[in-house]
Order: structure tokens, then sequence, then C-alpha cells
């Protein structure tokens, strides 16, 4: 699906459109929703909620519509996990609406999600009325206002996916330590759903290193991290798509996982200079232990 | 309730793909069992899928593969047939809910381990790629079976006396274009609408090619949905809205040959 980065029609100004926090609902506790729930499961309803404010005269206003347009408030959940998109609260407005708050609600049920939930609340176009300005929103549907909140659902405890096997059970040699699982020609797929460190449950040092954090393991979990770094970006670079059109990749894939990397770990470089680096140069591997201060302050 | 499935790591279900891509029936029939020393379940979400519901199941997809000819080499019908027979099976026999389907390594048990032998019949060939055996998008993408469970649960009606109907009225290209389009198959609602309004301008513009007019119709509401919350509209809108997608393809199909 395409990004939207402008839309070609008027929106309102902020002052006009004032979304909140996302909050979890908790019985009659309400609190500011977090960004992981650690003891998520499939049974676990996800009761959240969000405070707009709305002046519907001036959201009118702004988008160059009539005070016969309409307009509806809706909040929204979306599983990049399953998949899934539905809608909690939708909430007609209307001009009585002056500088009205509301609470739109969703309630997901836990079976319908997995990794990861984005609530979004989104004001949007029901009907434009008999506005004939060139600029107003026309078709029903039209998101004039979207702001999203992401939530982990920490079932496993890991962010990324790390999973311990046998590698002897595989094609991998039973002896290697570990490998990261991912399609580096599918730049699509979830980062949670297609992605995994697989750990050699037979190799013991490996295993402590990952599982429980001690001291003296610290540079085997530095040697991995700049093991999946270096595997991620080199891959990713050596990808057309990534290197031309790296905004293509929805919130949540591999590909914008990756570009989100690039970003962090190499700013103010372009990707046609890092996918030249990383294809024609010895800087690229000294600039990437550079970067991610491997092996250092141990 | 519902129920857990075990779940196989991807590297070995791939290690057993590559084993049984090329490999005849009857070995993989040999070679199928309910259980694996490597699988897993998940922590919650359910109840464990015993050994005898296994069995179950495993008899299941073995019947409706041999009520569609099993192990004869299928015919495009007959595969078609299957796959809405299975499906159909599969959704109302696992128990299965969203959260627990959209994991590859549970579709990788069910074809690496339960019915391999129905993976290779159903993909015969010289060899069956491994994506038939793995997958990639929650299974919906080339998994055998988990393609199947995906597509029944988004485009079932239950509302419907006749729920699958919309199985009976598409095509195998219809629902791969369909199913296959992570915007559209984001929810039954719109998956649902969007086809059948396929349906109703498939037959108000019986000259024009089936397969363009819906291949176009998905590039116009491709971009839409960067636009549009077809989620926050209500089923009249939802369905005038789609309705508009595809008399504007229609009418762009039409002046292109005219």
């Amino acid at each position: 699906m395409s990004i939207i980065r402008r839309r070609p029609y008027a929106t309102p100004t902020s002052e006009h459109v004032k979304i909140g926090a996302w909050n979890i609902m908790n019985g009659d506790d309400m609190h500011q929703l977090p960004a992981f729930l650690p003891d998520w499961d499939p049974a676990v309803v996800i009761h959240a909620s969000v405070p707009v404010r709305v002046d519907y005269a001036g959201v009118l206003a702004d988008c160059h519509l009539g005070p016969d347009a309409r307009l509806r408030l809706a909040a929204i959940w979306t599983s990049p996990g399953t998949g899934l998109r539905d809608h909690g609260d939708l909430i007609d407005l209307d001009s009585q609406n002056i500088n009205d708050q509301f609470y739109a609600s969703v309630r997901i049920d836990g079976t319908l999600v997995s990794h990861e939930v984005q609530l979004t609340t989104q004001l949007v176009l029901l009907s434009p009325g008999k506005s004939a300005h060139p600029l107003a929103p026309k078709l029903p549907g039209s998101i004039v206002v979207a702001q999203t909140q992401t939530l982990q659902l920490e079932g496993k405890g890991s962010r990324f996916p790390v999973e311990v096997i046998d590698f002897a059970s595989t094609y991998y040699p039973d002896r290697a330590a570990w490998v990261l699982y991912w399609d580096e020609e599918d730049l699509h797929q979830t980062v949670l759903g297609h992605m995994c460190l697989y750990i050699n449950a037979r190799h013991t040092r490996v295993m402590r290193a990952v599982s429980q954090l001690q001291l003296e393991d610290v540079g085997i979990r530095e040697a991995i991290r700049l093991d999946v770094a270096r595997t991620l970006l080199l891959g990713a670079l050596n990808h057309d798509e990534f290197l031309h059109r790296p905004q293509v990749f929805a919130e949540g894939s591999v590909g914008a996982a990756i570009y989100a990397m690039t970003q962090l770990y190499f700013p103010g470089t372009s990707l046609t200079q890092l996918g030249y680096e990383a294809a024609h140069s010895s800087l690229f591997e000294p600039k990437l232990q550079a970067t991610l201060q491997a092996f250092w302050d141990i | 309730m519902y129920r857990l499935y075990p779940r196989l790591p991807l590297p070995l279900a791939a290690d057993l793909a590559i084993s049984y891509a090329a490999r005849p029936l009857e070995e993989l029939l040999a070679a199928s069992d309910c259980l694996h020393a490597d699988a897993q379940f998940a922590p919650t979400g359910g109840n464990r899928a015993s050994n005898q519901d296994m069995l179950t199941l495993q008899h299941l997809v073995r019947t409706c593969a041999n009520h569609h000819g099993y192990p004869s080499p299928l015919s495009a019908d007959k595969g078609r047939a299957f796959d809405t027979a299975c499906g159909i099976t599969l959704l109302e026999h696992m128990y299965l809910h969203p959260s627990e389907a959209s994991h590859l390594e549970m579709w990788a048990f069910m074809t690496c381990v339960l019915v391999p032998n129905i993976v290779r019949w159903r993909f015969m060939g010289t060899s069956t790629t491994i994506e038939r055996f793995i997958g990639s998008d929650r299974g919906l993408r080339r998994n055998t079976f988990g393609r199947l469970w995906w597509r029944t649960y988004l485009l079932q009606q239950p509302h419907l006396e006749h729920p699958y109907q919309l199985f009976n009225l598409l095509t195998e290209d219809d629902l791969v274009q369909v199913t296959e389009r992570t915007g559209i198959a984001a929810s039954s609602n719109l998956a649902t609408a969007f086809c059948t309004a396929f349906l109703r301008a498939a037959q108000q513009h019986e000259a024009l090619s089936r397969r363009t007019l819906l291949r176009e119709a998905i590039k116009r509401l491709q971009r839409l949905l960067a636009m549009l919350s077809f989620t926050a509209l209500d089923r009249i809108t939802l369905d005038q809205t789609l309705d508009t997608v595809f008399a504007q393809t229609a009418q762009a199909l039409i002046a292109s040959t005219e």
C-alpha cells in the first residue's frame, strides 16, 4: 500500500483537533498506554481509550467544507501480526460540537491480534455536503486527521524473536552457534512474524550468554549484535527496492526496521552511498563497528 | 474453546520440505505423523490439541483429499474444489483463532509432519516448492493449508444462508488477487464487500475481461486505501464506494479500447 506523506486535500490545523495519548482500561482503572504489554496473552481483551478535542467549525473552515458536511471520529486498531484491522467507537460529529472533548475507545479480542497492535485515532469525512471548493476532501472515508500509537504484545518476553533449537535437527552445521533466519528477498515481511535469531541448544556458552545476561558473556552478546546488524544491512543494501524506495516498506516490516537502522547508525549518509560502501569499500565494516560501539565499555 | 497446535521451528521445517520436495506420495504418507520431538506449543491462548485431535484433523484432511481423487493427479477444477472443501473443513474443525493462525510454525507442522503427502499431491510436479510447505505472510501466502484457512476465515459470510457462497462464485485467480493484498485482506468486512462488488461489476460488464477488471480495480483500491478509511465506513457507504471503484475501472477500460 502506498504511504501518503501529504494528503491531496485540505486538512485541519492541530489547534482544531487535539488528540491525546491512549489510555488502557483495566476495570475502573485507567493508565497511560505502555509501550509493551508484558503479561499479554490471547485471552486478554485490550480495552483502550483516547481523548480527542474537536473544534468542529474550525475543522470545517480549515478543510473548506460547508456546515452541511459530516465528519466521524473513529478508533481503529490494526495488528501487523495477524494482519487484521477493525474499528472500535465510531462517533458522528455535527455543528453542535463547538469544542467538545470525546473519548473514543476500542475493545480488542486478544485472539484477533499478535505481536503488535497499532491504535489509530482518525477523523474522517462521511459526506462533503455541498462544498465545491477544489481543496475540500470529497470522498466518503477521506482521512483528514490520523494519529497512531503502537503497543507491543510481549507475550514471549523479547522484542527481537529469539529461539533455542538443536541445530543437529536442521541443515545448519551442528557446531554452529547462531543463525539469523530471514528472507532477504522479501523485506515486506514483518519482523516479529518472519525473522528469528536461532541459537544452537548444543552451544552452552552462547546459550548462557543470551539467557542469563552475565557480565563475562557480554562479548558473545556483542558479537551476535554486530553479526545481526551486519547481516541485515548487507542484505537490504543489496536490494534495489530498498535502495531506491525505502518508504514503501510498512511500519513493522523488515524493510522499515532496517531503514530505521540506517537512519540511526548512519545519519546523513544516503542509502545509495551506503550501498556503494557496503559493496565496494573496506570502510563499511569498521564504520559499523564504530557506530555500534562494538566491544567497548565491557 | 480454542485449540493450540504444535509449532515446528522454521529451519527444521525447511529442512524437511527440501527433503520432501520430490518424494513419492506413498513415502510421504509413511513419513506423516502426529508428533515431532522438536515441536512446541504456545504457552497460552487455548487448550493444546491432543494426540486424538491431531489424528482427527489428519483423518479429515486425508478424507477430503480422497473425495477429490487422491492420489490421482489433480486437474485445475478439482484442485479448486479441494481447496474450497478443505478450507471449510479446517475452519470448522480446527477451533483456531487468528492469533494462533498467524504463526507460520503452526502451519509448517501441518504441512511437514501431519499431512506432507497431501501437500505434495496438491502441488504435484517434478518437485513441490518449499513455500508450499512454509509460505509467508501469516501462512496466507503459499502455505498449502494456511492460505485455505485464512481465505475461508476472511471470506465467510456467517449471516447468510450459504456462508461460503463466494467460493463458488470466485475463481482461484480472483481469490489469490484478493487475499494476497494485505490492505484488502485486513478485514473480513472489506474483503467480502470488495468481492461482492466485483461480482456485481463483472455481471454488469460481461464484455470486459474479468481478470483485467479485477486487477485494475485492485490497483485503484490500493491507491485509495492510503487516503480513505474503509474501516470507518458503514456497510452501505462501503458498498457504494466500492461500486464506484469498479464503475470507474470499467469506464477506464472501455475508454481504452475505443
